[in-house]
């Protein structure tokens, strides 16, 4: 049905002396599969479109936002953003978007429906075919998985620039699996997100799943070793994908409640030599690259931390620190939310860089270390910049000597974060990609590029031992 | 399942304009349905939103405004089992309408591993896809909304923050409901929330003061002195906290009071009763209907109390009426919260929680104001018994994880409790603990009851909700620190 729309980007042309006016529309398609064993309990289909226009002049900005995307809603939307504009008493200075130059992208006018291209009942079977391999495995009792399979067309103009559009495609595939040993039920869970469906391996999820549940399982061949007060983590590529984009929130340059001092003070250093925070969605090789973000600035790999050392904020037009570009993070706030502002700072697709080395020996860099396969963390609220302190709740298993020595549940963490950054201390060489969900209804939520990730000596107070 | 807290305030009803409405349209209707149940369906059911936002951010070099309007349609087959399709879309002209029913069936198929022949409607030309965009923004005072963000801004920097941010929103959303058996039903919203953020800088460190409004009412709702009064707190709480620390980790004896207390209520309690989470396990009161699961001094219910109350509306999202519905009696766990899907495949009566944050998203088994009866003991008398603890006072939000049992509470601000009395201010801390085992040990309910208005996600979903709970007392939380 949206197919049948092409959003007229000549508005944009059409913009009064000394105005400025700004386009996005984002056509969606969407798929959401989730199945229970054998039995297909969800099966949602949708198309959706949202658009954006911001109207600047004289350093004053007003936006409308709307889910259609014919003349009528954008000429409306038009209006809305004048009135809000002249409504507004910003000393705020606005710079000059034309100025950014444009990313040199064709208009390809893509068809929707032809990203989200295979046929439902190809996805139920894959999902399928994902849980019934997980239950030919010891000890699982039941499996589920999701597909969530989103293709995006957006289009992106602004008065004096050339029109880009670009195509979204991505999916996510994820598997729950239960398992029992009789007397104790544990689960584990796992996840891919990619451009497209040939790029995840389902035998790795089944496997990753499976692990994390049996792991979780007590060892009755095992003598429980007690936890010790001070130990290195090793975080694997999910949970640490979740907590690095509450780290990378805080050098975000809209985030009132943060300074430049302390964790933002300029070339503060704050990881190790040798390790980088990186802001690159042209390295993700799993993930589409948006040529450009919601404000017609091209992205670009942007080094956040810089062997160390605190380099550069994230940031998009309007709070992009004096003197400085934008980095090509201003993306529109989901819509639907009621939160109103149109474009906030956020990550496009987020890793920590560094001499990497495999797994094993991670697990092998200490006789007793911590592998942390879940992170509670009152959701997105573990990380808290403001008071230099991060809190986390930690589950996973115990490994001695390389090797899975019990489960642990619960064990908490409160530390200052910049002593939690500055004793990251190594990197896998996996390289997992991830879209995390927005822990507000403010922000777009980032892709990760994930690894598992040393943490060393970290104090622990003990949770559970099973 | 995490919450922003925000404040609180009832307002009035709103009232939507008369329009032509091709939801009216029976025989469009019976057509829609019949494709739509036509793969093997229960019952379909139709759902449209039509939704107008005004929202600013006002601070002190910044000030943005803007107004969104949404509008879509959903269709949800049932069958069997619990089984279920939805497909949605923003246009609710003839044509795609009957394109949703097709795409309904032909999912609802899958779902139901039937087989369908595809189907060819012949569709009338000219086909109207002009929207219908401003039916509610009269009800959307941005203005207003402008002039109380500005008048919070004002008090907050009169009452010493060093900087300020408002973030403000109002809306309207008109919610019309049709479905295979029956059901006809409009149902008008309206809310309205401001939340303050004040800075306050020392010695290179800004701590951050935050109050907030909300009222399922219009910004008519907010007159000139709540809005300064927020201003005013939360500019007073970021003075406070500058003098204030984080404290050690510990595991301590914890007396949260009201608004605090209205989280642990709702992310303990309230999320533990929902009908998914009872019924897949992962409720840490599963399969425990009828038993004893916390102190007798704890009576819980759900639902709409009369009135305007933030997070709770006459009926839910499916045209169910969302009465008070009992969980929690006398400590026993007696009932749980249901949608219609759940309700028509387990022992628990509909209790109208079926609730979405818009048309694009399920229809979840969700908590709407949730109520603690009020006990008999005093906040005093709970602080005077502990030799050591935490009073909380206020709080920025939790998440219960349900696979690991898991509770997480975000201390925003408290007093240590030392030889039973309030002693220094903390700030930066966390509750945590098995939440089970934090059930199994509140020990008093206090007799103080207040209204906290949240917004709470789930499945990344965001709706309000409210929660009235009197201060209580929990005789071991661990209380990290950083």
């Amino acid at each position: 049905m949206l197919d049948r729309i092409t959003p007229d980007t000549a508005i944009t042309e059409r913009a009064l002396e000394g105005e400025h006016l700004d386009l996005v529309v984002r056509r969606t398609a969407r798929r959401r599969v989730l199945i229970t064993g054998d039995v297909v309990s969800v099966a949602d289909e949708s198309t959706e479109v949202s658009i954006m226009v911001r109207s600047i002049a004289g350093g004053v900005a007003g936006c409308a936002t709307a889910n259609r995307a014919d003349r009528a809603t954008l000429q409306w939307a038009v209006q809305q953003a004048r009135e809000l504009r002249t409504a507004g008493r910003s000393a705020m200075r606005w710079p000059t978007p034309s100025s950014v130059g444009p990313p040199q992208v064709s208009d390809r006018r893509p068809q929707l429906r032809a990203l989200v291209d295979l046929p439902l009942p190809r996805s139920v079977a894959v999902l399928r075919e994902l849980t019934s391999a997980a239950l030919t495995h010891a000890g699982v009792t039941s499996a589920n998985a999701v597909w969530d399979h989103v293709g995006s067309v957006v289009t992106v103009a602004g008065s004096g620039r050339v029109p880009v559009t670009y195509t979204q495609p991505e999916v996510t595939i994820a598997l729950t699996v239960r398992a029992s040993d009789g007397r104790h039920q544990a689960s584990g869970t796992a996840g891919r997100t990619a451009v497209a469906l040939d790029r995840i391996d389902p035998a790795t999820l089944v496997a990753e799943a499976h692990r994390e549940a049996i792991r979780q399982l007590p060892r009755s061949d095992l003598r429980q070793p007690a936890i010790p007060s001070t130990s290195p983590l090793v975080i694997a590529p999910r949970p640490w994908s979740r907590l690095l984009a509450q780290i990378a929130a805080t050098f975000y340059t809209d985030r009132r409640d943060l300074t430049r001092s302390g964790l933002r003070a300029p070339s503060a250093r704050l990881l190790r030599g040798g390790f980088h925070l990186v802001d690159d969605p042209t390295a993700a090789a799993d993930l589409a690259h948006p040529p450009c973000d919601d404000e017609g600035t091209r992205t670009r790999r942007t080094v956040i931390i810089d062997d160390g050392e605190l380099a550069t904020l994230l940031s998009d037009l309007s709070s992009a620190e004096p003197g400085r570009p934008s980095t090509g993070n201003g993306w529109m706030v989901p819509t639907g939310s009621g939160v109103g502002h149109g474009i906030a700072v956020a990550g496009s697709c987020l890793a920590v860089e560094g001499a990497s080395r495999p797994l094993e020996e991670l697990l092998g860099s200490a006789p007793l270390l911590l592998y942390v396969s879940r992170i509670d963390d009152g959701h997105d609220r573990g990380v808290d910049a403001p008071n230099d302190s991060i809190r986390l709740t930690l589950s996973g298993w115990l490994v001695r000597d390389g090797e899975p020595a019990g489960p642990i549940r619960s064990a908490t963490i409160g530390i200052p974060l910049s002593s939690f950054l500055a004793a990251v201390g190594g990197l896998s060489n996996a390289a997992h990609h991830y879209r995390v969900a927005a822990g507000s209804t403010h922000r777009k939520g980032p892709a990760v590029r994930s690894s598992h990730v040393l943490v060393h000596d970290i104090p622990l107070m003990p949770g559970e031992q099973r | 399942m995490p919450d922003l807290l925000v404040g609180s305030k009832s307002g009035q009803p709103v009232t939507t304009p008369a329009h032509h409405d091709v939801l009216d349209d029976a025989s469009l209707l019976r057509r829609v349905f019949a494709i739509a149940l036509s793969a093997g369906g229960q019952w379909v059911e139709l759902f449209r939103e039509r939704r107008f936002d005004g929202a600013a951010t006002v601070g002190d070099q910044q000030r943005s405004l803007s107004r969104s309007s949404t509008q879509g349609v959903s269709l949800r087959v049932m069958g069997h089992g619990g089984r279920s399709c939805q497909v949605h879309t923003p246009l609710d002209d003839p044509r795609s309408l009957r394109d949703l029913a097709q795409q309904a069936r032909a999912a609802f198929a899958v779902v139901a591993q039937t087989t369908v022949r595809p189907l060819v409607e012949r569709v009338a030309s000219g086909t109207s896809l002009t929207p219908c965009l401003d039916p509610l923004a009269d009800y959307v005072d941005i203005a207003r909304l402008v002039q109380r963000a500005d008048d919070a801004l004002t008090a907050a920097r009169a009452h010493g923050a060093q900087s300020v941010q408002v973030r403000a929103t109002t809306w309207a959303r008109e919610l019309t409901i049709r479905s295979s058996d029956g059901l006809r039903l409009a149902l008008p919203e309206q809310g309205t929330r401001i939340a303050v953020d004040a800075f306050v800088d020392r010695s290179g460190k800004r701590s951050k003061g935050r109050a907030s409004w909300s009222a399922a009412g219009s910004t008519e709702q907010l007159p000139f002195e709540d809005a300064t009064a927020i201003g005013m707190k939360a500019a007073t709480q970021a003075i406070r906290l500058t003098r204030a620390s984080v404290p050690a980790t510990a595991d301590l004896a914890v007396v949260l009071s009201p608004p605090a207390a209205g989280l642990l209520v709702h992310e303990l309690m309230g999320h533990a009763c929902e009908a998914d989470a009872v019924e897949s396990g992962a409720s840490l009161i599963a399969g425990r209907m009828g038993q004893q699961v916390t102190d007798s001094a704890v009576w819980l219910c759900d639902g709409h109390p009369g009135g305007q109350v933030w997070g709770a509306a006459t009926h839910d999202d499916e045209g169910t009426p969302n009465r008070a519905h009992p969980m929690i009696t006398a400590g026993r766990f007696v009932g749980a919260l249901t949608d219609r899907r759940y309700a028509g495949r387990s022992a628990h009566p509909t209790s109208g929680n079926g609730r979405r944050q818009s048309y694009a998203h399920r229809v979840l088994p969700r908590v709407s104001h949730t109520e603690m009866a009020v006990g008999d003991t005093a906040q005093a008398e709970m602080v005077a018994g502990i030799p050591h603890g935490l009073l909380a006072l206020s709080m920025e939000g939790g998440a219960i994880n349900s696979r690991t049992g898991v509770l997480n509470l975000a201390v925003k601000e408290a007093l240590m409790i030392r030889s039973g009395q309030p002693a220094e201010r903390v700030r930066g801390a966390t509750l945590t603990g098995d939440a089970l085992d934090i059930l199994t040990h509140i020990q008093a309910v206090g007799d103080d009851p207040v209204l906290t208005p949240m917004l709470c996600g789930k499945q990344g979903q965001w709706i309000p909700v409210s929660a009235t709970s009197p201060s209580v007392l929990v005789e071991r939380m661990r209380a990290v620190g950083g």
